[in-house]
């Protein structure tokens, strides 16, 4: 596993502690409901304590990567922007990333906080870019999705999209453990161990996700989109995914 | 790269309602002989491939198009061998473009591909539906010659596929399994599984509610089948269209399931019995 070797922009200080603030696990935008197939994989006994630390690295470096790819490119469009006119283009992107989910349940997990997400980083920046966006969607009724509204956030504050792209794996990487802490016999203790071990994956998606445009990002989570698509049978449900 | 081999077919529906199967471009490794009546209604065209299998110098382009209103089944004469690969820069490519018409229909049921030990295979498929047009479309994935104990021997495989209605997309797969860096047993990729599958089944035009309702048809089909050697499940797109998905330990226990939802999807769909291929019989 290789880390980053390019230098990134380092961000002022404030565009950083907003950055924190919007990748904080804890921004009500419903991540805690949602397990993406997870809790599927727990029920059939595939997925245990043992396992999960390398359930996640893959995770990171499959699902990770792609999602990292589109917070990047959406990132890259807010960073180049001096007009209003990049917003067509970042839906098309978000029709794209939708067409890329095919699990029904997971892919309106992510759309249902990418649209809270928006909404809600819009209203608090108070930031030009977003409220058009956040209107846009409004008006149109389409579906975004968290990674690129994330990208998006994180470019109208100047944010290196590798940098924006770390902070949303690592916002994404937190909530899923959290999840899997009420599914499985997982303390405190071991799940900061788990998320400390896994930043070479997560460097390593961001630096997936950057090598090549997002409409070429490569995925492969078969058993995790089986999953998912049996979700919504499971006989008791702790999460809405 | 090689000079692309072209298989160009194009399915016309005639006055009397048949569909007539026209060969316009047709060169070696591939063949079509001529279509034949299916009996659920379709003209069905046996994509043949003269080598016996995928060289790794091979690309091959194959271009469906079914006008307005035709009906078109399409399938292999067996299973998809794509051989070893020499070296690094020689991967065998194949493309498959539909374009599906106004209101016609396209089955597109391959056998499984099998990747064989040190192949590298890219797959690339696009599909794109006019208003009221409807596809079933499936892909079957082994993971080499097990018989010989072969999984998971093979260098690369990269698919794309991307299914789109007036040129939006609905659904879209881009995967590169690449075993010997990234273990195909992890539960983030297969876990236990060795082999997996995946079918589409799409009408241009049907509302969500409808896709949801087929969603829950077809995902009560996938508990029958579904057991700890083999699962199965079904989801509504964002639009337009289902996919079913499965992953399984055996590739016959997932032939056999592809082809009960296959069934089960076509009768929901347009009403018609799902008649196998005669090769099948």
């Amino acid at each position: 596993m290789q880390n980053i070797v390019d230098p990134v922009e380092i961000p002022s200080l404030g565009a950083l502690l907003r950055l924190q603030q919007l990748a904080d696990s804890s921004l009500p935008v419903g991540g805690a409901a949602h397990s993406f197939g997870i809790e599927s994989l727990v029920d059939a006994r595939l997925l245990s304590a043992d396992s999960l630390e390398m359930f996640l690295g893959d995770y990171l470096t499959e699902a990770g990567a792609l999602e990292a790819s589109y917070c990047i490119s959406s990132c890259n469009l807010a960073r180049g922007s001096v007009r209003h006119d990049i917003i067509p283009e970042w839906l098309q992107c978000n029709t794209e990333l939708a067409a890329r989910k095919l699990s029904r349940e997971s892919r309106e997990a992510s759309a249902a906080m990418g649209r809270r997400f928006l909404n809600l980083s819009a209203r608090i920046s108070g930031l030009e870019l977003l409220l058009q966006a956040s209107d846009a969607v409004r008006e149109s009724r389409a579906e975004v999705h968290l990674a690129p509204c994330f990208g998006l956030a994180a470019g109208s504050l100047g944010i290196d999209a590798r940098i924006a792209a770390a902070a949303y794996l690592q916002q994404s990487i937190t909530t899923l453990l959290s999840c899997c802490q009420r599914l499985l016999p997982v303390g405190q203790t071991r799940a900061q161990e788990i998320l400390w071990a896994l930043e070479p994956y997560k460097l390593h998606a961001v630096e997936r996700g950057s090598a090549i445009p997002a409409a070429r990002a490569s995925s492969f989570t078969p058993l995790v989109d089986v999953m998912s698509c049996r979700h919504a049978n499971l006989y008791t449900r702790l999460f809405i995914s | 790269m090689a000079t692309p081999a072209r298989l160009h077919l194009s399915f016309e529906s005639a006055s009397s309602g048949e569909t007539t199967l026209r060969v316009k471009q047709q060169q070696p490794p591939w063949r079509v002989v001529r279509g034949f009546r299916s009996a659920s209604g379709e003209t069905l065209a046996h994509l043949h491939n003269l080598s016996g299998g995928i060289l790794d110098t091979d690309n091959l382009e194959c271009q469906l198009d079914l006008a307005s209103h035709a009906q078109a089944q399409v399938t292999s004469t067996g299973a998809t061998r794509v051989y070893r690969s020499r070296s690094r820069d020689r991967t065998a490519v194949q493309r498959v473009s539909a374009r599906v018409g106004a209101g016609a229909y396209l089955e597109f049921l391959p056998d499984q591909l099998i990747p064989f030990g040190g192949a590298r295979f890219e797959q690339i498929a696009s599909v794109d539906l006019d208003e009221s047009a409807s596809v079933i479309w499936w892909d079957r994935v082994a993971p080499g010659r097990e018989a010989s104990g072969e999984i998971f021997r093979f260098h690369s495989l990269a698919v794309s596929f991307e299914l789109a209605v007036n040129h939006q997309p609905i659904a879209i797969e881009r995967w590169t399994l690449d075993p010997q860096s990234n273990q195909p047993d992890s539960l983030a990729r297969l876990g236990p599984f060795h082999h997996f599958a995946t079918c589409y089944v799409c009408r241009a035009g049907e509302p969500g509610s409808y896709w949801r309702n087929f969603e829950s048809e077809m995902q009560s089909l996938a508990d029958r089948l579904s057991n700890p050697e083999i699962l199965w499940g079904v989801s509504s797109l964002r639009a337009h269209g289902v996919v079913i998905r499965g992953v399984a330990t055996s590739g016959r226990a997932l032939g056999s399931g592809l082809v009960e939802f296959w069934k089960a999807a076509k009768w929901s769909l347009c009403g018609r019995v799902a008649t196998l291929p005669r090769k099948i019989h």
